[in-house]
């Protein structure tokens, strides 16, 4: 019978659940971090869209009515982080320990101010075709299991965002969120959305996998101006 | 939330953590008995050197074992030929009858015999050994002059059933040779640490030295699933003998130099350990063996296991990576500036992945701090032209590794032994 000494066990133990604790804390601090961090991007991006809002109504009054294109700048600030912003989040909640329930309800307001920012969008197209000419795209996604296309429809719509930059607008709403947010609910009934990938282009519905050459040819007929069309459609 | 994904990551991380932190304590706690032989008369010894098709190196093996600094009227010296096809048995005679006719050693004999592997030549040999101690040496590798007698001063306690020294790559040329220089560098501090709680499971083929006495009792050599190294050592632990290395007695082997030859030997080595375990799996988690059988050879199974797990989540990770890049460059057509004109670099630093950033920092620091003790041990220095095959040792070679267990519990799981030449 040799010794066994359980001293030097217990101490590396706790060493290393010290070090794991240590862990934890520190993943907790970064969490808080990057929570309040956002809660102030989605502050600031609350005040804008309010603002756009009332720009918008106020456009639709005397002596307003000839200003369509003041709205650009906060326009375009809205169309580069939103959806950044919101796969950003998407991220972070996947990597959160401990404030995950926080990191949902931000992507949850984020995707309020998405469809909000979304119905703007729509409305500008019609009030001032002359300086807004894009396509807008809702884009539907399930989890990997009730939907194995997801990943090449976001391919195909990343390509296209990344060719065709602020010239469409991709709106992501993540289906497996209805029981947080009731308003996919409404969006599914409207639509009547009852597989994944979905995607609504201007107010037309697709309920299959779009491949790169049918998107092109569906984006290229939602162009007003034939400089825009020209762009992707030769 | 954590997924299964994370858990078991976190698992590996536990683990890994736990076995490092407490081999540094073992390391900085137990104080190193560093018994020798004083004031005694050098003991006769065999030198035991098998072969099989070892032309190119045999006769350098016999002139290593002969430039030993050893008194040579102690030294019996066996040349076991095991049924060789090529000129090493002509060579290694050439040679053998030069030295015979200097009339200096204790003893020369030349042994042929049919092939049947390592462990049978050892036997072989052992049939006529009468010297109190007997070294195996192998035929790829070379002692420094002194190596012998720091083995042998080691042989103070008569618990002491055998001592290895500490490998070192022989001229490493390439990368993969100067990765597993490295390699043999960190297991020889791993083993200096092990030392210390009695827990050595493996006495390599070069120049590891036994006591006669205590073989004969707990048996001759066994075939061992072709690592009769590892399961003598294990039969000596099983008698309650004591393994020790002798730190500063170097021995130089040569390293396999293509990746394939590597995977062979590790395949044949890990093949060897996992059956060995397997057949004394009695001793493991038995107080009865100390650490050895609480700690050693839990730590070996163990090993293995997060080995191929860290590959398949490596692996998996890659193909998701590999896979998005792909389809994205198709989508481009695969004309890649276009593909890079698009790509956004706005990195913030929240979007580090905090566990693996502070893992990655963590085992980067103990692997620096673990090279750094261990060329201390080692009696290297870092140089600055060794920093890409450390680079490749931290972040590919225990992937390989992982790669190897993996085609290992595949070959169990198939039911393949090691097809390896006896």
């Amino acid at each position: 019978m040799r010794k066994f000494e359980k001293r030097k066990y217990i101490i590396a133990f706790i060493i290393t659940l010290a070090i794991f604790l240590l862990g934890f804390f520190l993943g907790f601090v970064m969490d808080l971090q990057r929570v309040n961090y956002f809660q102030e991007i989605t502050d600031k991006q609350k005040l804008d869209l309010n603002s756009l809002q009332l720009q918008y109504e106020l456009a639709q009054e005397e002596p307003f009515s000839e200003s369509c294109g003041a709205f650009e700048v906060l326009f375009q600030r809205f169309m580069t982080d939103l959806e950044y912003n919101r796969q950003r989040i998407d991220t972070y909640q996947e990597q959160a320990n401990i404030k995950s329930e926080d990191f949902q309800n931000l992507k949850r307001e984020y995707m309020l101010s998405q469809i909000k920012f979304w119905q703007i969008s729509r409305n500008l197209e019609k009030f001032c075709p002359q300086n807004y000419d894009f396509v807008t795209v809702i884009y539907f996604y399930s989890d990997e299991v009730s939907c194995s296309d997801c990943v090449n429809q976001a391919n195909v719509l990343d390509y296209y965002k990344r060719v065709l930059k602020d010239k469409i607008l991709i709106f992501s709403i993540d289906e497996t969120f209805k029981d947080r947010e009731s308003i996919i609910e409404l969006f599914k009934a409207t639509y009547n959305i009852t597989q994944y990938p979905t995607l609504i282009i201007d107010d037309k519905v697709y309920s299959s996998m779009i491949d790169k050459a049918e998107l092109k040819n569906i984006l290229c007929s939602g162009y007003l101006s034939e400089q825009e069309q020209l762009q992707i459609c030769d | 939330m954590l997924g299964t994904i994370e858990i078991i990551q976190s698992v590996i991380y536990f683990v890994s953590l736990y076995y490092v932190i407490f081999w540094l304590l073992v390391l900085f706690d137990v104080p190193q008995k560093d018994e020798k032989r004083k004031n005694r008369e050098w003991p006769e010894i065999s030198i035991l050197v098998p072969a099989y098709n070892e032309e190119k190196n045999i006769v350098s093996t016999l002139k290593a074992a002969y430039d030993l600094d050893y008194p040579k009227n102690k030294v019996k010296l066996f040349f076991i030929d095991d049924g060789s096809s090529d000129r090493t048995l002509e060579r290694g005679t050439k040679y053998l009858n030069v030295i015979m006719k200097k009339g200096e050693y204790l003893g020369i004999k030349i042994i042929t015999q049919k092939n049947g592997g390592k462990y049978s030549a050892l036997n072989n040999a052992l049939k006529y050994v009468d010297t109190e101690l007997f070294a195996t040496l192998d035929a790829d590798s070379m002692p420094e002059t002194d190596a012998l007698k720091k083995v042998v001063e080691k042989f103070e306690d008569p618990k002491i059933g055998a001592v290895s020294p500490v490998l070192k790559v022989y001229d490493p040329k390439n990368y993969l040779q100067k990765i597993q220089w490295f390699e043999y560098a960190v297991n020889h501090f791993y083993k200096s640490i092990i030392c210390k709680l009695n827990a050595i499971h493996v006495t390599p083929g070069p120049l590891s030295t036994y006591r006669t006495k205590v073989v004969r009792r707990v048996g001759y050599f066994r075939e061992a699933h072709k690592t009769e190294d590892m399961e003598m050592a294990m039969r000596i632990q099983k008698a309650h003998y004591k393994i020790i290395q002798a730190n500063d007695a170097f021995v130089y082997t040569k390293a396999p130099g293509t990746i394939k030859a590597l995977y062979k030997q590790r395949h044949r080595w890990n093949l060897g350990t996992f059956k060995n375990l397997i057949d004394y799996k009695k001793m493991m988690f038995n107080k009865n063996y100390g650490d050895f059988g609480l700690f050693q050879l839990p730590v070996i199974l163990i090993s293995g296991l997060l080995g191929i797990v860290v590959v398949a989540l490596v692996a998996n990770e890659l193909w998701k990576s590999i896979t998005h890049k792909y389809n994205m460059l198709k989508l481009f057509n695969f004309n890649i500036l276009d593909y890079l004109s698009t790509m956004k670099f706005d990195i913030m630093l929240y979007d580090m992945d905090l566990r693996t950033t502070a893992t990655f920092v963590i085992f980067l620091a103990l692997s620096i701090f673990v090279i750094w003790l261990s060329l201390k041990v080692y009696r290297e220095r870092f140089m600055i032209k060794r920093t890409i095959s450390f680079v490749l040792y931290f972040f590919l070679y225990y992937l390989f590794l992982g790669v190897v267990w993996l085609g290992v519990f595949k070959d169990i799981l198939l039911g393949r032994g090691s097809d390896w030449k006896k």
